[in-house]
């Protein structure tokens, strides 16, 4: 080890140089940097469901739809419909729109005698003049049951304006152009957008917002919180550089990697500040508590007792992370253990080589050389007033304070049962969020926000499949929680009923093949039935929020399913409710698996490598506890598992285990010192415990920074680490010397 | 003095721009004059029309066949024959924009008043617009724009306000003023639209035999070619009725 660090000091120059260049080649690939929120686009391609859920927004456009939510008095009155017709007008006009489809171009037929008129639905040279003239309006339309809850509210104070992407566009170039050029026009009503492509281009620039605004800032108070622990430039310096170059270096290979920053990965930056300053801590704290007086000595002395720690809290976090690899359902959850085990790599490469080879080009002074623990450090707020009271309680009281967490661990265990899912993409955002808003009128006037679909495979013209999507669609009406369809039968219906005085599907195949010549002179029959006739859709939406309804409402279509198949075509269902039971499910599993594999393989791991497995044991112990108490605190609290909260335990115990490590490796070191348990609990707490808690206030600092996010899981995720630091720190300075205490009894204890 | 000079100087440049302007406008008013008498000028014509539809995202296509009867600008029955579902069905257009659909499944034919604007003509590329049979004289106003080594190139501009198009570049054959392209834009000046025609000279007529259009927005492109092209047969107008239209078997 020792020779090891006379490496790094010789080639100093050499080393500092390679990190440099290094660094400059990762920051060059930030310009292909890019951030993909569409949840849609991380779903897994090898599940049935999602499988059918992107084949449907492929074939038919569903998934990439826009929508422009307009909210006002009355969408009738002639001011209102000028203001629909120029929004029409505007997003016909932007390149990467492909169709419009609003109240003022809505095409309608009718049939009057033998004079079939087929019209725009509200046509530009018609609009109401009087009051009266608007009443009648709003009465003919609302009647109309192919646009009522469809286009316009029941209510006529909303309608949506509909929008579908040409194939190469950029769709969140043009969503966002789509805000800025409707914005511009200054109309007086509410407008909102809603569909995945607003969602996603929401998503990202919150994401884009918090990188800029909410990493500088965390970045400035660990700094404030290292100076005020070090009073130190060096304190400051060496710890963010270190994390700095780390997060460089970690998405400068993750885009080399040909992967995108999500809602999820954008949060290992402040991750990998978090561990990789901690890292640094350690080693600098480390040269520093070193009695010799020549620094590049000193250096030498203390790199060998800090690499084994360091390798392995890294080694350890980097479990953590890679766990999510084998238990996620998410890609972009996947990219996130990628990254952040990626930059916890570097950040223990910069601290073991970056950190002693700067440390030995400008040598720090020299504080003491006089003790074991240096006098400087004995007498400070964190020693006087935290560290030697804990350090007295779990001395004096060790089974008092074992009780305290056996309580705790119990209330959190109980709490576990509490806890609530969420996984629609509408609840990421606050409830005065436009998203939530938009969501909102979806939910109240147009029967909901989450498309379901029924797809059809088979000969559409058939009168079979027909008369069974008028079924269908009767049936699914019939449940709790879906109030509006479409489909190309309600169509054909409504025409033969226009034609023939029959409102029925005829039963003539012949006569629906001429319907179609009818239905060939409309548009958007694209989302509604494919080009070769070969499938179909019902468009339902589903009015509730709950995986629980989803799963419920799935159990009630399969079950009319199973009656009624035909081996003429085939019916299946899918849908964002049905893709958010699979995410809901997967919630669960993936947690279960991340963290039992990342626990097995922790304390695996720790138990090799101090040969002891009661050692493996009593690292584990802190965060076991801390992750059962985060869980009850988020059962009890109300805050949900999503998917970014489902990488709070994972990440909390990857960063938490550190605290164990250097604990227990401090610990055994000081042991084999002193031969004295309380001697060597006091030196461990007042050195690595100091360490500890600077850590802990630092990194809690970091990540509470996230309360101040637009998005609700983000918040949650920032407290719900800061939480669990405080949960892994205190149980590394309580929880642990008590088992330390009671597990070691044989040895020698010292009066306090 | 020399403000004389050039105040007379100043008439005569207005003068002579002002007369080149206005003969400039006599020439596109000309040009389009012909075009119209070249595209109109036959009394009569019959043909067999192919109907290809392309997808040109997909490449997959459609077609369709139908029998053509015409009788001056604007009277027009289109008989289909293929595909099989479509075959017997019927269109008749008819002055003043009358339209009659006939589905023989259904009896009696229904008039079609058709107000939608964007509609497409049997899922075509032409709008129900772009299928007008008025003189484009009378629809749109010329301006001259630089000719090409073949073509003189008009900018047409549309008389009322309620067009889709904000204007239509209409290239012109220098020697038989029929059009050979036209170019469609939007209101946002973007080119949405582009059609080609092919010509062929049947009893001193040049008759297009192909004419294809392309939305270019929706990739999408339809080729209408014509064979067994008969004109000036005397066609009565009896052909061109409703009842002529449910009776024909």
């Amino acid at each position: 080890m020792e020779k090891f660090s006379n490496i790094i000091i010789r080639f100093r120059w050499y080393v500092l140089t390679f990190i440099l260049i290094m660094t400059g080649l990762f920051s060059y690939q930030f310009r292909y940097l890019e951030v993909d929120s569409n949840i849609v686009d991380a779903l897994p391609k090898d599940d049935s469901i999602v499988q059918l859920f992107k084949d449907v927004g492929k074939r038919f456009g569903g998934n990439e739809l826009g929508m422009v939510v307009i909210e006002t008095d009355n969408v009738f009155e002639p001011g209102v419909l000028q203001n629909i017709q120029q929004v029409t007008d505007t997003l016909a006009e932007i390149d990467g729109v492909l169709s419009v489809t609003s109240l003022t171009n809505m095409v309608n037929f009718k049939v009057e005698g033998d004079n079939f008129e087929v019209s725009n639905l509200i046509h530009h040279n018609n609009w109401p003049e009087t009051k009266s003239d608007v009443d009648k309006l709003k009465k003919e339309i609302i009647s109309n049951d192919m646009v009522a809850g469809k286009i316009v509210s029941k209510d006529g104070t909303a309608t949506i304006i509909i929008f579908t992407f040409q194939d190469e566009a950029d769709i969140n170039s043009v969503a966002a152009e789509v805000v800025g050029k409707i914005e511009k026009l200054g109309l007086p009503e509410k407008y909102y957008f809603a569909g995945v492509p607003f969602f996603t281009k929401y998503v990202a620039d919150v994401i884009s917002v918090d990188l800029i605004k909410l990493i500088p800032i965390s970045f400035l108070l660990i700094a404030l919180i290292l100076f005020l622990s070090f009073h130190s430039i060096r304190g400051i310096i060496l710890p963010l550089l270190t994390a700095g170059l780390a997060i460089v270096w970690a998405i400068g290979s993750f885009v080399l990697m040909g992967l995108n920053l999500s809602m999820v990965s954008n949060n290992v930056p402040i991750i990998i500040l978090a561990v990789g300053s901690a890292y640094a801590i350690h080693v600098l704290n480390r040269v520093n508590q070193c009695k010799e007086k020549d620094p590049k000595k000193a250096i030498a002395k203390a790199l060998p007792l800090i690499i084994v720690p360091v390798v392995l809290t890294a080694l350890t976090t980097m479990v953590g992370f890679l766990a999510f690899i084998f238990g996620a359902y998410l890609s972009m959850i996947r990219d996130f253990g990628l990254l952040a085990a990626l930059g916890t790599s570097y950040s223990a490469f910069m601290a073991l080589i970056f950190v002693p080879a700067l440390l030995a080009v400008i040598p720090p002074k020299r504080k003491d050389a006089k003790g074991g623990v240096l006098s400087g450090d004995r007498k400070s707020y964190l020693n006087d007033h935290i560290l030697i009271p804990l350090y007295k309680l779990n001395t004096k009281f060790p089974y008092h304070v074992l009780t305290v967490w056996i309580i705790l661990f119990i209330i959190g265990i109980s709490g576990i049962f509490m806890i609530k899912r969420s996984v629609s993409v509408s609840d990421y955002f606050k409830p005065n969020h436009p998203a939530s808003i938009a969501t909102h009128i979806m939910e109240e006037k147009f029967g909901g926000s989450k498309p379901v679909f029924v797809v059809f495979k088979g000969d559409i013209q058939s009168p079979e499949v027909l008369n069974s999507m008028i079924d269908i669609a009767d049936y699914m009406k019939q449940s709790p929680y879906v109030t509006i369809t479409q489909s190309i039968a309600d169509i054909v219906l409504k025409l033969n009923g226009a034609l023939s005085g029959e409102e029925k599907i005829p039963d003539d195949q012949a006569k629906i093949e001429q319907l179609w010549f009818i239905l060939d002179q409309q548009g958007g029959l694209s989302q509604l039935v494919t080009e070769d006739l070969d499938q179909g859709i019902i468009i339902a939406k589903f009015n509730n929020k709950g995986e629980k309804e989803a799963a419920q409402f799935n159990k009630y279509m399969q079950t009319y399913f199973n009656a009624h198949r035909s081996d003429n075509y085939t019916v299946e269902i899918t849908g964002m409710p049905y893709v958010n039971v699979q995410l809901d499910k997967s919630l669960v599993r993936s947690q279960i698996t991340s963290l039992f594999i990342a626990i097995i393989l922790v304390i695996t791991i720790v138990s090799l490598w101090f040969r002891s497995f009661a050692e493996g044991f009593y690292a584990g112990l802190p965060i076991v506890a801390t992750i059962a108490i985060l869980y009850g605190l988020m059962g009890l609290t109300g805050i949900p598992l999503n998917v970014v909260t489902v990488l709070v335990a994972s990440v909390a115990m990857g960063i938490g285990i550190d605290y164990s490590i250097h604990f227990i490796s401090h610990f055994n070191h000081s042991v084999k010192k002193y031969q004295n348990i309380n001697k060597a609990i006091e030196e461990t707490m007042l050195i690595s415990g100091k360490a500890i808690m600077i850590n802990f206030i630092s990194v809690s600092a970091g990540f509470l920074v996230l309360v101040f996010s637009e998005l609700l899981p983000m918040i949650y995720f920032g407290a719900l680490i800061a939480f669990s630091m405080l949960g892994s720190s205190m149980g590394a300075l309580t929880l642990l010397p008590v088992t330390l205490l009671i597990g070691n009894k044989k040895l020698k204890p010292r009066k306090v | 003095m020399k403000t004389k000079i050039a105040f007379l100087s100043l008439v005569f440049f207005c003068f002579v721009y002002g007369k080149t302007a206005l003969y400039a406008q006599e020439i596109a008013d000309d040009l389009l004059t012909k075009m119209d008498q070249t595209i109109f000028g036959i009394k009569d014509r019959t043909a067999n029309i192919e109907m290809l539809m392309i997808n040109l995202k997909t490449g997959k296509q459609k077609q369709k066949t139908a029998i053509l009867l015409q009788k001056g600008a604007n009277k027009k029955l289109f008989r289909y024959t293929s595909p099989k579902s479509d075959s017997g069905i019927a269109t008749l257009s008819l002055p003043n924009d009358e339209i009659y659909l006939y589905l023989p499944l259904f009896k009696r034919p229904k008039k079609i008043t058709n107000l939608a604007e964007s509609n497409t003509f049997n899922k075509s590329d032409f709008s129900v617009k772009d299928m007008a049979t008025k003189p484009y004289a009378e629809i749109y106003t010329p301006e001259m724009l630089p000719t090409t080594d073949t073509a003189h190139v008009l900018n047409l501009k549309p008389k009322t306000d309620n067009s889709s198009y904000s204007h239509v570049i209409v290239y012109i054959n220098k020697i038989y003023f029929y059009p050979e392209k036209f170019e469609f834009y939007n209101r946002k000046g973007q080119k949405v639209k582009q059609s080609i025609y092919h010509y062929i000279l049947i009893d001193g007529y040049w008759i297009a035999d192909v004419v294809s259009m392309e939305d270019l927005k929706k990739r999408h492109k339809t080729r209408i070619t014509m064979s067994e092209i008969k004109i000036n047969q005397g066609l009565k107008d009896e052909l061109f009725t409703v009842e002529n239209l449910a009776g024909h078997k």
